[in-house]
């Protein structure tokens, strides 16, 4: 007894003594060893790294801080102790992660503003022609309207509707090119999307970001070995759903009710078209993407191609898309330089058709057969029997036959895209670097278009021959058209990151100057060329009659929008718990008059880790919590005319002279105001984000008030004033909203796991105040036949739509209508939702994507657009009235312009399941082979609303077409099967 | 080592500041699509071009196309809706009816497209006086705007009544201007007064005739005419007596042989005219000819404003201006062109055909060579004859109307009453957009109306209705018509 107690003295003596070293060992939480662990003693400053076994020795005094930390791992202070066994906990996987926000990245658990991230996995589940149309559902608060032509990009509206310009796109940010689109970057090619929404995180991107700003960072070459990636998919396309359209029976009836007569039409008819079947075909779609990437220490690449290809559900209509993406990052100078070097390719060409044949063969009718008995295109001619009959003597309808708008529309396009950025990353000292980045979008497009006006001439007057042509010399017109644009920014900045103790301080300031809106066309057309396309050029035409030179050679080039900013951020976090963030942007932009331009940005958020503080930090449950609220004022100055300042406009020409020689005429098409300044918007956010329950849940609330002051607006003044729109800072909009997204994620076992998300968003939107009393008496929401839809109100939604009321049915089965008009609903959905399901067994996976809105009022303005014989829906005919059915659903048959009422008004809610992918990845059989999958995808597959038109989702400005359907273009849906190989 | 760091940190900052600085000046971007105050007045050929501009108001869709068609002429007993009889026109039918809602389409077109000339009018003046040029073409071109903007004006107050009266620029946020002049409506009697000082400017400024380069400018003769014309309007007979005769005396127009050649394009700018809407291909006036032209196969148009029963029965026998205002289907028209059964209506307006054989023609039926006649000799004969008829001057009544009935081969006549001399305008001025202000302002509205099936109100028809939208627009300050 006596001789342990000498020995543990001996040893503690020894202990306190001069280097004395102490060893342990360090785990994770599953009890394998850890290696490559940093552990550093702060008291004597030395540092070592434990090796294979998770074993370290460290020279250190019995009391002295340790500090154990491994990326990917949480970091723990430890006080040295005998035989230490160290056990270091996985961070959450997102919390490391890095985001980049503007100039710079962040982790994600230090953010205080409100971002959602997108990552690569999550977009290849969804594929679609655009990555932006893949994010749908996945984010709180952006709302995606998808479009289904060949090739067009879906449009993005990020938390409600702060500004009402049709410009309401938000700013892309590739890589460090501003951009208006992704233009040809393939969905494979893209590591993250980061989308920016609240104002304390847009004010750093001033002008440009006040509809949010998307930033998307593409894949970058890891340090090792090359990496490979394959990936093809296959499909087919389809209509989501139609409308029933009348039969030809139905459609005699109704319009001969309409004309009053018994038997204009045939009630027999023999013939009974569909035209939407006419025009419409399975659509397929095949995408091939290829990828290698790979680097050391000084240098790595990214090198990706792939190839899209589209045929539309349109008859003819194509869309195929090749890009090519190269990104290299070299360092140089002891790691002191790093150069990043970007650049996209993607040359697109297609055949495009008229979409106004959508629109035609809703309206055209039923008992018009495709072709008549000569072959030619039948048109809207009927006879005294009452069929149709190209002999006949009436023309029925002004309706083209659609199958002949498609066959005759000979459109082809092509365009060649080049994006991309260089930068320098330059360390000046340990603490400093400075970064230049300079990113530009090149496009060159051209197109042209062929019209047989002999061909349509003949079809339209079918019992005529071809030598009653009254033009010989305009047999068909060729027009040519190219354009282009050169678009870039420069951004130039100097980061400060400093850390002393547990204050944590990075600080940037820099510059930024774009130019936009930087393109011009030129477009000529010329008579009379051969009839095969290989000799479609204007120096083949035959005919050489100069004609007014203004309408066969137009040539105009855009004003460039020029703007120059100056901004700073102060990031500080103290102790990796509280965190906090001040930054101000100074801008200015040419579009306004000289003393009107330059405006200040400020913005300021802070952030509490509640998790990290003592009271939680051994909390069971909550594993992080953070609070955080922001300010921001975010300014807008797109949208407007590139000058303002008046301008006068040519081509308003006439004839004078005995030979009638057209002279030059000018006018001034607008007025300006000369106040016209920033739009501001300011918005107060409030949010959580948390993790609970083991790090399976997790979620984030959002509360914001956002203001939108001295909107700009096109505002329509009496034509005696301006008969053009003049733009104004016109009112105030506000938009109040919710934001709540969750995930939850559990591994049962090691064969089954699965996740549940789902965000649900809020807005409230509101014109709160107007201060341009012509903007206060607007209307809007035009049907192109003399008819309104929509009314500014001060106090309402904006957008929303100001109609007669149904009362009843009058004693001729019209609709009575109140006298006033009333607020029937805005266009803007109160609330929009997503959820998303995915399981994993063993290697097969399967993902549900789904998204809908609710509140929103869709106008259906197809049905109230007649002039006499057009077709009518079905659901017209089923319960309309009649002397001895006074309380019907439906008015009596008639041909009279409709009045603007609720009956046309209908609840515009939709749920709609985006995406179901079931993949299988295959045992590894092949040791090359790292992983092969091989998956199925439904892309909206379902819809479930009770619009009775093509589809809920209009897109167009608040005050125009937003909300009204006027056109008939069906939503696809898609199936397609595709396999991903990682070599 | 500390003093370096902070220079060489500093440094930086003021070499990137520095460097960008001169940057600031890029925000003055010159203009690539239009044409910059300070440019466009630097260039006196520019003068010529704004007052171009005014003119080139006048073929516009929402000027003289379907809307003016509608509200002129298938309004009056001279002419029907036609087309087919399911077809609309968005509310030609209504028109057809008397049924003047305020919220048609056609009063809306009609009220913003004169309005937009005035517009362009007062902008035209305003910078005209700003411009350094020769002064006798100043002077021209100011009469020429000037006669423009009565025109429109003229056009205003037929339709409407009295209505705002614009004659200067307004700046847009001068709200109280706005609401006092452009929201508020003058009396009809001061909208003509309006009118009348502008013709007189005019004829003051406008040369006799112009050079053969210069040929569809108002001239002298125009204004007198167009004033002559307002003075019949108000029923001030000794002025409209007096400003006819100054045209008839000033020895430039006189009648052309042959009635029907007056509205071709043999025609054009001839004798007889004394104010027209050039058009020629590819600079036309939109539409025109397709609104009229006749309808089926061949598709010549949409066939609308088809000549009314009534009026084809009203002609005395052997009168040729029936046939020449009237087509008759089926028949073989002036250039050979077969008017064959397949078209949908039984007449057609023949002063608005175009022939493909035989005249300009491109195919493009939405824009033709067809000139519209606004103001002819054969008019201000008429309003000489009703103004000394009016004055108790019946023998130089009977001495106009004569020239005319000359003109085409009927009798003379040797004693006048005022129905003759009221069916000699109808039959001269047939489906010329005359019709419907000729009835209401002699008081026929009613009967004559009657005789075509259709009820005019007295008291309501006799105006239009102001278009709805404007009196939204304007915050309910513009006064509606009665009984509207």
């Amino acid at each position: 007894m006596k001789k342990s107690i000498f020995l543990y003295l001996f040893l503690l003596l020894s202990g306190i003594g001069f280097s004395q070293t102490f060893s342990g060992k360090i785990k994770d939480k599953t009890g394998s060893a850890l290696v490559g662990v940093n552990i550093f003693n702060a008291n004597n400053q030395s540092n070592v790294i434990s090796d294979l076994d998770g074993t370290f020795i460290i020279k250190a005094n019995l009391g002295d801080n340790l500090s154990f930390s491994m990326i990917g791992f949480a970091t723990k202070n430890l006080i040295a102790s005998l035989n230490m066994i160290v056990v270091l906990e996985e961070e959450a996987k997102n919390l490391t992660d890095v985001v980049v926000v503007g100039y710079g990245t962040k982790k994600v658990g230090s953010i205080t503003g409100s971002v959602s991230q997108i990552k690569s996995e999550d977009l290849l589940k969804n594929p679609a022609q655009s990555a932006i149309q893949s994010i749908q559902g996945k984010a709180a608060g952006v709302n995606i309207v998808a479009n289904d032509e060949p090739g067009a990009s879906p449009t993005i509206l990020i938390r409600g509707l702060g500004t009402i310009l049709s410009s309401s796109t938000p700013l892309y940010v590739i890589d460090g090119v501003e951009a208006n689109g992704i233009n040809g970057l393939s969905a494979n090619d893209i590591a993250a999307i980061d989308i920016l929404k609240d104002a304390s995180s847009l004010a750093i991107y001033g002008q440009k970001g006040s509809n949010g700003v998307v930033l998307i960072t593409t894949k970058k070459g890891k340090n090792g070995e090359i990496k490979v990636n394959m990936d093809t998919y296959l499909g087919q396309k389809f209509i989501q759903r139609t409308v029933k359209m009348a039969d030809s029976y139905r459609y005699a009836y109704y319009n001969n009710v309409a004309r009053g007569s018994s038997n204009f039409y045939n009630l027999n008819q023999p013939v009974n078209t569909n035209w939407l079947n006419e025009i419409t075909t399975v659509g397929e779609v095949n995408n091939n993407s290829f990828s290698f990437s790979g680097g050391n220490e000084t240098a790595n690449y990214y090198f990706g191609a792939s190839n899209y290809n589209e045929k539309g559900i349109l008859t003819g209509s194509e869309y195929k898309r090749n890009n090519i993406i190269s990104k290299n990052e070299f360092k140089a100078l002891n790691d002191k330089v790093k150069i990043t070097q970007f650049l996209n390719i993607s040359s697109v060409n297609g055949v495009s058709k008229p979409l106004s044949a959508f629109t035609s063969a809703y309206k055209q009718s039923p008992i018009m057969p495709v072709y008549n008995p000569n072959g030619r295109f039948a048109a809207p001619i009927i006879n005294s029997l009452g069929y149709n009959d190209m002999t006949g003597i009436e023309r029925y309808n002004n309706v083209s036959n659609p199958a002949a708008d498609l066959y005759y529309a000979n459109n082809k396009f092509k365009s060649l895209t080049l994006f991309g950025s260089i930068g320098a990353e330059v360390k000046l000292l340990s603490d400093l670097k400075f970064n230049s980045n300079f990113g530009a979008t090149f496009d060159w497009s051209k197109s042209f278009s062929y019209n047989a006006n002999r061909e349509i001439w003949l079809y339209q007057n079918p019992t005529n021959s071809e030598l009653d042509f009254p033009t010989p010399d305009r047999i068909n017109s060729l027009s040519q058209n190219r354009s282009d644009s050169y678009e870039w920014n420069w951004d130039n900045y100097i980061t400060y990151k400093k850390k002393f103790g547990k204050h944590d301080f990075t600080i940037i300031s820099g510059m930024s100057r774009t130019t936009t809106r930087n393109s011009e066309y030129l477009s000529a057309t010329r008579y009379n060329v051969p009839e095969q396309n290989n000799y479609w050029y204007l120096n083949f035409s035959s005919n050489n009659v100069s004609i007014d030179p203004n309408s066969v050679v137009s040539n105009a080039h855009s004003t460039p929008i020029v703007s120059l900013a100056y901004f700073g951020r102060v990031e500080y976090e103290f102790n990796d718990k509280y965190l906090l963030s001040a930054s101000l942007r100074r801008e200015g932009i040419s579009n306004f008059q000289a003393n009107k331009r330059w405006d200040n940005f400020p913005a300021l958020s802070a952030g509490w880790i509640i998790s990290k503080e003592d009271f939680l930090s051994s909390n069971k449950t909550i594993h992080f919590l953070k609070v955080r609220a922001g300010y921001g004022v975010v300014g807008n100055g797109k949208g407007t005319p590139s000058v303002n300042n008046v301008l006068f406009s040519s081509g308003n020409n006439y004839s004078f002279g005995n030979n009638s020689q057209i002279n030059p005429g000018s006018i001034i098409p607008y007025q300006i105001d000369p106040n016209l300044t920033w739009e501001k918007m300011k918005e107060i956010d409030f949010g959580l984000d948390f993790r609970l329950v083991n790090n399976n849940l997790s979620g984030s609330i959002d509360v914001y008030n956002r203001k939108t002051d001295k909107i700009i607006l096109p505002v329509e003044y009496p034509n005696v004033l301006s008969p053009g729109a003049v733009y104004v800072n016109a009112g105030e909009v506000t938009n109040k909203g919710f934001e709540l997204s969750l995930n939850w994620k559990k591994e049962i076992n090691k064969n089954w796991s699965y996740n549940i998300g789902g965000n649900i968003s809020l807005n409230d939107n509101k014109l709160s105040k107007v201060y341009n009393s012509f903007f206060k008496n607007l209307i809007g929401g035009s049907l192109n036949n003399g008819v309104s839809t929509k009314q500014v109100r001060e106090g309402e939604a904006l957008g929303s739509f100001y109609v007669y009321e149904v009362k009843g049915y009058d004693s001729d089965g019209r609709f009575i209508l109140s006298s006033e008009k009333v607020n029937a609903g805005s266009y803007l959905p109160k609330y929009t939702y997503g959820l998303n399901i995915g399981v994993n067994y063993k290697r097969m996976d399967l993902t549900i994507f789904s998204y809908g809105v609710g509140g929103n009022k869709v106008y259906n303005g197809k049905k109230a657009q007649r002039f006499g014989g057009e077709n009518i829906e079905s659901s017209s005919l089923e319960n309309f009235w009649l002397p001895s059915n006074t309380n019907a659903s439906n008015p009596k048959p008639s041909n009279d312009v409709p009045q603007p009422s609720t009956y046309f008004v209908e609840d515009g809610s939709y749920f709609r399941i985006n995406n179901i992918t079931f993949g299988y990845t295959l045992p590894k059989i092949i040791k090359r082979i790292d992983k092969l999958r091989i998956y199925a995808t439904a892309l909206n597959p379902f819809i479930f609303t009770k619009y009775s038109g093509y589809s809920p989702e209009i897109s167009g400005s608040a005050l125009g077409g937003a909300g009204v359907e006027l056109d008939a273009y069906p939503t696809n849906k898609t199936y397609l099967i595709g396999l991903n190989i990682n070599l | 080592m500390k003093n370096t760091r902070y220079s060489l940190i500093i440094s930086v900052i003021v070499i990137t500041l520095f460097s960008f600085s001169s940057c600031e000046s890029d925000l003055n971007v010159e203009p690539n699509d239009a044409q910059s105050e300070l440019d466009f007045l630097n260039n006196p050929d520019n003068a010529v071009q704004l007052v171009n501009g005014v003119y080139n108001k006048l073929l516009d869709y929402n000027m003289y196309s379907f809307s003016w068609i509608g509200v002129t002429s298938i309004t009056s007993d001279d002419a029907d809706k036609g087309s087919s009889p399911g077809d609309t026109g968005s509310d030609k039918n209504k028109l057809d009816n008397l049924d003047f809602q305020s919220n048609l389409i056609s009063f809306n077109d009609t009220w913003n497209g004169r309005f937009d000339g005035v517009y362009r009018a007062n902008n035209a003046i305003y910078y005209l006086n700003q411009l350094d040029i020769d002064s006798a073409l100043k002077t021209r071109l100011i009469g020429e705007t000037k006669f423009l903007r009565a025109l429109f004006y003229f056009d205003l107050v037929r339709c409407f009544g009295g209505v705002p009266l614009v004659t200067e620029k307004i700046d847009i946020n001068d709200i109280e201007t706005v609401n006092n002049v452009v929201y508020k409506r003058k009396t009809k009697q001061e909208t003509y007064h309006q009118i009348e000082l502008d013709l007189l400017d005019a004829i003051d400024k406008l040369p006799v005739q112009n050079s053969p380069d210069n040929v569809g400018r108002a001239t002298k003769g125009a204004a007198q005419a167009m004033l002559a014309k307002a003075y019949l309007y108000q029923e001030k007979w000794q002025e409209a007596f007096d400003m006819s005769g100054n045209v008839i005396s000033s020895g430039q127009y006189s009648l052309m042989l042959n009635y029907a050649d007056v509205w071709k394009e043999i025609g054009e700018n001839k004798s007889e005219s004394i104010f027209e809407v050039q058009a020629t291909l590819g600079k036309g006036i939109r539409d025109y000819t397709n609104v009229q032209g006749p309808r089926g196969t061949p598709d010549l148009g949409w066939g609308f404003n088809t000549p009314s029963l009534t009026l084809a029965n009203s002609y005395e026998v052997g009168d040729i201006r029936k046939t020449a205002a009237i087509m008759f289907v089926p028949s073989v028209l002036w250039d050979g062109f077969v008017a064959p059964v397949t078209w949908n209506n039984p007449r057609y307006n023949y002063k608005a055909y175009q022939s493909s054989i035989s005249e300009s023609w491109n195919g493009d039926k939405g824009e033709t060579a067809k000139n519209l006649r606004v103001l002819k000799y054969s008019d201000i004969v008429l309003i000489r004859a009703e103004a000394a008829f009016k004055l108790g001057n019946v023998s130089e009544a009977i001495s106009k109307i004569n020239l005319i009935r000359n003109r085409v081969g009927l009798p003379i006549r040797t004693s006048l009453t005022l129905q003759q001399l009221y069916n000699e305008r109808r039959w001269e001025m047939a489906m010329e957009h005359d019709r419907w202000f000729d009835i209401v302002r002699t008081g026929q509205a009613q009967a004559a109306m009657a005789a075509d099936g259709k009820t005019f109100t007295i008291g309501i028809n006799e105006l239009f209705p102001i278009p709805q939208d404007q009196i939204i627009q304007s915050g309910n300050r513009l006064s509606q018509n009665p009984g509207y």
